[in-house]
C-alpha cells in the first residue's frame, strides 16, 4: 500500500514542458471567444438568459448557478457584466495572460462566468458548455501559461520558454477526452447504432433539421458510407479508452505480457487521432452544434509530450519551408 | 507522430528514488484531490437514465420504434419479448440504475455545483426517426395564414438569426417533446411579442411543430419525401401584445 502510494506521488512529482497545456489553454481561450461572440451577434443574450421581464423567451427567475445568486439574481446588468468579463476572460486566457497564478485566476474566473451564464436556461444549453467548464478547470489545475505566452514573452523576451509545469494537469485532460468519448459511446444504446438496426444512426441523425447545416437528402446517395461511418464512429468511441491503457503501458518500466506488447507495438493514438479529427472537421462542416468540434480538438494536443509536439512542430516546418514556391 | 519506443516518461524528470520517502503533506493532498476527481469524472459520467424516464416520452414514437427493434432482438433468444414487457423490464432497471446512480455521486455534489465537473455525454444517443421542425405564421383579420418562418427554410426566414443559433437549436429540439409544453407555450408568447412588433396589421401569430418521420434512403431515391403532419399549435391574438 504505501509502495502503491509512492509510486502515485511520483507519477504526480513528474515535471515536462509546458507546450502541450499551452496550446490546450490557446484553443480553450478561442473556445470560449466562439462561444460568447455569436450569442451576442445573434442578439439572445436576452433572449436566451433573461427572464421574460426583461425581454427573454421563458421565466428563468431565480436560476443560475450560486454566483448568479450571491450576486443578487438575474439582471440585465449582470448577465451583461458576465458576458463582458466571460469575454475579456477568454481573450486573456488565449493570450496567456497572468503568469503561474494569474493565469490560473483568469482560468478560474472564466469557467465561474461560463459556468454562471450556462446553467440560467437548461434548455438552450449544449453538452460544449460542460466540456469548456471541464477545460477551464483543468486550466485552473495546471499552469497553461508557461509557454506560448504573453506572460512568456514578458518573462524571456520570445514567445517560447522551457519553463517546466506539472504533468499531472494533462494526464487529467487526457482521462477527461478518453472519458467523453468511452462515456458517449456507452449512452448510445440506440439499436439504430448497431447491426439490428442497420447502422443508420447517422444517416438519419444528418437527416434531423434541429443540427443540420443545410438540408442533406443528399446522403441517402452516399447510404452505405453513412453505415460505415456510423459503425466505426461507436467503435472508437466505447474503444477510445485504449488509447489510455497505450499510454498507461508505454511509460511503465518492466516486462509487459502479450497484451501488453500488442497494445504499445504501434502508436495507437495515431489512428485514433487522425479518425478523431476527421469526424471533428465532418461535424463543423455539416453540423450546427457550436464550438464543441474546437473545445473537443483542444484537447488532443495533449494525448502528445510536450517533446513530441516540438518534434512534431520542427518537422512540420522543415517540411514547408522545403516546399517549392 | 512518434515511434513506439518513446516511453510515456521517456523526457520528463521522474524522481528516481525507488524507496518510499518523507514527502511534504502537499503532494499528499494532492494525491487524495487528483483521487477524487478521478472519481468524480468516471462516476459522473455513469450513464443517468433518469434524465429520459418519463412516461410521456416513452410513448413517443421514435421511443417506441427503438423499444420494437430491441424487443425483436431479443426474441431471437428462444423466448418471445414483447414490446410491452421490455419497457416494463427496462422501466424497473432504469430506476434501480437511477437510484444506485444518484448514491455514487453524491459525495461529489459541490464539485459539480461550484466547479461545473458535470459529464453530461448522452450526444446523439438515438436518431431522431420522427424529427420537429417550428413553424410560425401570421395572419391579418380572417385572411390567410402567412407563413414567416420555417425551421431551416432559406425562404421563410422571419427571425432566423435567433432560431438558427445552436443554444435555440437545442432547445426548439427539446420543445418537441410533450413533456416540455409548458416552455413551449412561454415560446410561444415570445414569439407573440416579437411578431406584433414586426408585423404591425396581423392580428394573430400561429405557432407549430413539423413532426415527420425522416424518409429512408430508398424513399428519398424515389422522391418520396413524407409528408408529416403538425402537433403542438398555438394560435395566439396579437392584440395583448402590443400594448
Amino acid at each position: 500500500m504505501i509502495r502503491a502510494w509512492d509510486a502515485w506521488l511520483r507519477v504526480l512529482e513528474r515535471r515536462e514542458g509546458g507546450e502541450a497545456l499551452a496550446v490546450f489553454r490557446i484553443l480553450s481561450g478561442l473556445a470560449i471567444l466562439y462561444t460568447y461572440i455569436p450569442v451576442i451577434a445573434a442578439g439572445l443574450v436576452e433572449i436566451a438568459w433573461l427572464d421574460v421581464e426583461y425581454g427573454g423567451y421563458r421565466p428563468l427567475t431565480g436560476k443560475g448557478s450560486w454566483l448568479i445568486t450571491a450576486l443578487g439574481g438575474l439582471t440585465p446588468e449582470l448577465v451583461w457584466s458576465l458576458v463582458g468579463v466571460g469575454l475579456v476572460s477568454g481573450l486573456a486566457l488565449t493570450l496567456g495572460v497572468g503568469g503561474r497564478v494569474g493565469g490560473r485566476i483568469v482560468a478560474f474566473v472564466a469557467l465561474q462566468t461560463l459556468l454562471a451564464l450556462s446553467m440560467i436556461n437548461g434548455d438552450a444549453k449544449g453538452s460544449y458548455d460542460a466540456l469548456l467548464n471541464n477545460s477551464l478547470w483543468l486550466l485552473v489545475l495546471g499552469d497553461g501559461t508557461a509557454t506560448l505566452s504573453l506572460d512568456a514573452r514578458r518573462r524571456g523576451g520570445g514567445w517560447r520558454s522551457a519553463l517546466e509545469v506539472a504533468a499531472w494537469p494533462r494526464y487529467l485532460i487526457i482521462a477527461q477526452i478518453i472519458t467523453v468519448y468511452a462515456s458517449t459511446g456507452i449512452h448510445k444504446v440506440s439499436a439504430f447504432w448497431l447491426p439490428m438496426g442497420g447502422y443508420t444512426a447517422l444517416y438519419y441523425i444528418l437527416l434531423q433539421p434541429t443540427w443540420h447545416r443545410w438540408e442533406m437528402y443528399w446522403i441517402a446517395w452516399l447510404f452505405p458510407l453513412t453505415q460505415l461511418l456510423t459503425a466505426l464512429t461507436w467503435i472508437w468511441e466505447v474503444s477510445f479508452p485504449l488509447v489510455g491503457i497505450h499510454l498507461y503501458l508505454r511509460q511503465k518500466p518492466g516486462p509487459r505480457g502479450r497484451l501488453g506488447r500488442l497494445l504499445t507495438r504501434w502508436d495507437l493514438r495515431t489512428p485514433y487521432v487522425l479518425f478523431g479529427v476527421s469526424m471533428h472537421l465532418m461535424i463543423f462542416a455539416l453540423m450546427e452544434v457550436g464550438p464543441f468540434s474546437l473545445i473537443t480538438l483542444a484537447y488532443y494536443p495533449c494525448l502528445y509530450r510536450p517533446e513530441e509536439l516540438r518534434r512534431g512542430w520542427a518537422r512540420l516546418r522543415a517540411r514547408l519551408s522545403r516546399r517549392p514556391t | 507522430m512518434t515511434s513506439a519506443s518513446d516511453g510515456e516518461g521517456g523526457g520528463e524528470r521522474v524522481a528516481r528514488a525507488r524507496a518510499p520517502r518523507r514527502r511534504p503533506l502537499t503532494i499528499h493532498l494532492l494525491g487524495i484531490f487528483v483521487i477524487y476527481h478521478l472519481a468524480a469524472l468516471v462516476l459522473q459520467a455513469l450513464p443517468d437514465p433518469g434524465v429520459g424516464l418519463k412516461r410521456s416520452a416513452w410513448q413517443e414514437p421514435t421511443v417506441q420504434q427503438e423499444f420494437r427493434v430491441w424487443a425483436g432482438f431479443f426474441s431471437r433468444f428462444g423466448r418471445e419479448v414483447t414490446v410491452d414487457e421490455l419497457q416494463r423490464r427496462l422501466w424497473e432497471i432504469a430506476q434501480a440504475v437511477t437510484s444506485t446512480r444518484k448514491a455514487l455521486v453524491r459525495p461529489f455534489a459541490p464539485y459539480v455545483d461550484y466547479i461545473g465537473m458535470r459529464q453530461p455525454w448522452r450526444m446523439f444517443v438515438a436518431p431522431h426517426r420522427f424529427p420537429t421542425s417550428l413553424v410560425i405564421d401570421v395572419r391579418e383579420g380572417d385572411g390567410p395564414w402567412r407563413t414567416i418562418f420555417v425551421e431551416r427554410s432559406n425562404e421563410h426566414t422571419w427571425r432566423r438569426a435567433i432560431f438558427d443559433h445552436d443554444r435555440m437549436r437545442a432547445a426548439l429540439f427539446r420543445y418537441g417533446w410533450p413533456e416540455y409544453n409548458g416552455t413551449y407555450r412561454d415560446l410561444g408568447r415570445f414569439i407573440a411579442r416579437k411578431a406584433a412588433a414586426d408585423f404591425p396589421e396581423a392580428t394573430q401569430v400561429r405557432v407549430r411543430m413539423l413532426k415527420r418521420r425522416s424518409p429512408t434512403p430508398e424513399e428519398v431515391r424515389a422522391g418520396q419525401i413524407p409528408e408529416g403532419d403538425y402537433r403542438q399549435e398555438l394560435v395566439i391574438a396579437l392584440e395583448g401584445f402590443r400594448r
